[in-house]
């Protein structure tokens, strides 16, 4: 598999869950590559605790698009 | 006609060319000829007290059929009585009033030494003066040059030292044998420099030689290390002088040495924050008459750009010159192939593949004819095939417009800071 296949794979995995409502919270970086942790919250009308989701993503140009999202989403709120 | 003249910390010369300290500057007769030739400034010789030199002095690496890709030499500091010397610089000063006389200077960290040669020097009408405490050969062994320059606080005292007699500009020359050139670079701020000169010689062997097993150079069949110059050396100098330039705590002009053999190499050192430039090598190599090359070249560059004067490059590329956390990670170049030019040695195809990312393909076309093409999504832009292709032009590095704004390494990182300190959940990741 190529660079970029790996890259994409990974992308539109984050790009799923981002899609389902999750929206990323914590990142964690290790030897393995980057922990990203994402938070879905419930409906209003629901009464369950958020759902989590977890990914590990291994190629740079994955780590690097969700460090993108988190900085642009520092921008629009700051 | 540009205006080539140049004043470094004071001492004016008519153009930002100057011969270093070294060989080319060991007499009057040479200076005189140099100055005939052309050269804007000399830097005398290193004075001090009086060496005796080894026979069988140079070395050269040659590469790739290249002379003088890197000089190595062993000599040391002027072996010439002083009196000789100074009624030697007093003729050449005398003789060429509008250019640059500076004399290097080497003696023990003594104080009242420094005073002795300062007061003795200046008496016959030296411009400036440039302490060397660079020359990483012999008289290191002897407490002095490099080994002067690798201790920050003697290179600050030695430095107040020639202050506290000298009535000219003192010019401190930098050792590039230590780890962080500025620190160095600032005590001899500190100790009151008018100015940096950088960089002196890099500790070097030049080669072995396979058959006799001797070193090159060798004496009587020993060898020592000496000090590394020439084009080789250009690109860790030119960091250096960089380095020094973009420090707020090293404010004073820099005269750049090191690897300098052309117009352009003079160039980019004022750009990177040379006020001017000191040369040897290239002067060893092809003679003085190299300097109307020289003069040429950057007057018709500064002509061409509409640039007044020299002094004008000076330090414009400084801005530009960062740290690796503030580069652009969404900027991006991938390589493009211009198959009509392309003679498919495959040099790009074997460096990528054996050595990079494995993203240019061997294909053939409909008429059976070979041809490279690269993959750009997974180029990632290093450079390499269009570094080793051998025909100019062939290989382009083309930007790719990103879909993000600019983020830097350090804008990043305090991004994914911020978010895991605003999150409770950090911990459960």
């Amino acid at each position: 598999m190529s660079a970029y296949e790996e890259y994409v794979r990974e992308k539109r995995a984050v790009d799923a869950l981002l899609h389902e409502g999750y929206v990323i919270v914590g990142s964690e970086e290790e030897l393995e590559g980057m922990k990203l942790k994402l938070r879905k919250e419930p409906e209003p009308e629901e009464t369950q605790e958020p759902v989590y989701a977890q990914l590990l993503l291994l190629t740079a140009d994955a780590r690097k698009y969700v460090s993108n999202l988190i900085v642009e989403d520092l921008w629009k709120r700051a | 006609m540009a205006d080539l003249r140049t004043k470094l910390a004071g001492i004016s010369s008519p153009n930002p060319f100057w011969l270093a300290s070294a060989p080319p500057t060991n007499t009057g007769y040479q200076v005189q000829r140099a100055f005939e030739a052309g050269w804007g400034g000399a830097v005398w010789k290193t004075l001090g007290d009086p060496i005796i030199n080894t026979s069988s002095r140079f070395a050269a690496v040659h590469f790739n059929g290249q002379r003088v890709a890197g000089f190595n030499n062993i000599e040391l500091i002027t072996d010439r009585p002083l009196e000789v010397n100074l009624k030697e610089i007093y003729e050449t000063k005398k003789r060429f009033p509008n250019h640059a006389v500076v004399v290097s200077l080497m003696v023990e960290p003594k104080r009242e030494k420094w005073h002795e040669i300062v007061k003795k020097v200046e008496a016959v009408g030296v411009d400036g003066l440039e302490l060397n405490f660079g020359c990483p050969h012999g008289m290191a062994e002897r407490g002095m040059g490099s080994a002067s320059g690798q201790q920050p606080d003697l290179v600050e005292m030695q430095t107040m030292w020639a202050k506290e007699a000298a009535q000219t500009p003192v010019i401190v020359k930098l050792t590039p044998n230590i780890t962080d050139i500025t620190v160095v670079a600032r005590h001899a701020v500190m100790g009151g420099a008018d100015a940096i000169s950088l960089i002196n010689t890099i500790n070097s062997l030049a080669g072995v030689d396979i058959h006799t097993w001797n070193t090159v150079p060798h004496v009587g069949g020993k060898g020592a290390h000496g000090g590394y110059c020439g084009p080789a050396v250009k690109p860790i100098a030119l960091s250096m002088v960089a380095e020094c330039a973009k420090d707020p705590k090293v404010s004073v002009p820099i005269s750049g040495i090191g690897g300098i053999s052309s117009w352009q190499d003079t160039v980019e050192f004022m750009l990177m924050g040379a006020t001017n430039v000191q040369i040897c090598t290239a002067a060893m190599h092809h003679g003085f008459r190299i300097v109307e090359e020289m003069i040429d070249g950057l007057n018709n560059y500064l002509d061409d750009k509409g640039i007044a004067a020299a002094s004008d490059l000076v330090g414009q590329t400084v801005p530009k010159y960062s740290t690796w956390g503030e580069l652009d990670l969404n900027y991006q170049v991938v390589a493009r192939i211009d198959t009509e030019t392309c003679i498919n040695c495959n040099k790009c195809h074997i460096a990528c593949e054996d050595t990079s990312h494995q993203c240019i393909d061997r294909l053939t076309d409909a008429n059976g004819k070979a041809y490279l093409k690269v993959r750009e999504e997974d180029c990632v832009g290093c450079n390499l095939c269009a570094i080793v292709c051998p025909v100019d032009g062939v290989i382009d590095m083309v930007e790719i417009q990103s879909r993000h704004a600019p983020m830097t390494w350090n804008d990043r990182q305090k991004a994914l800071a911020r978010m895991n300190s605003e999150s409770s959940e950090t911990e459960a990741v």
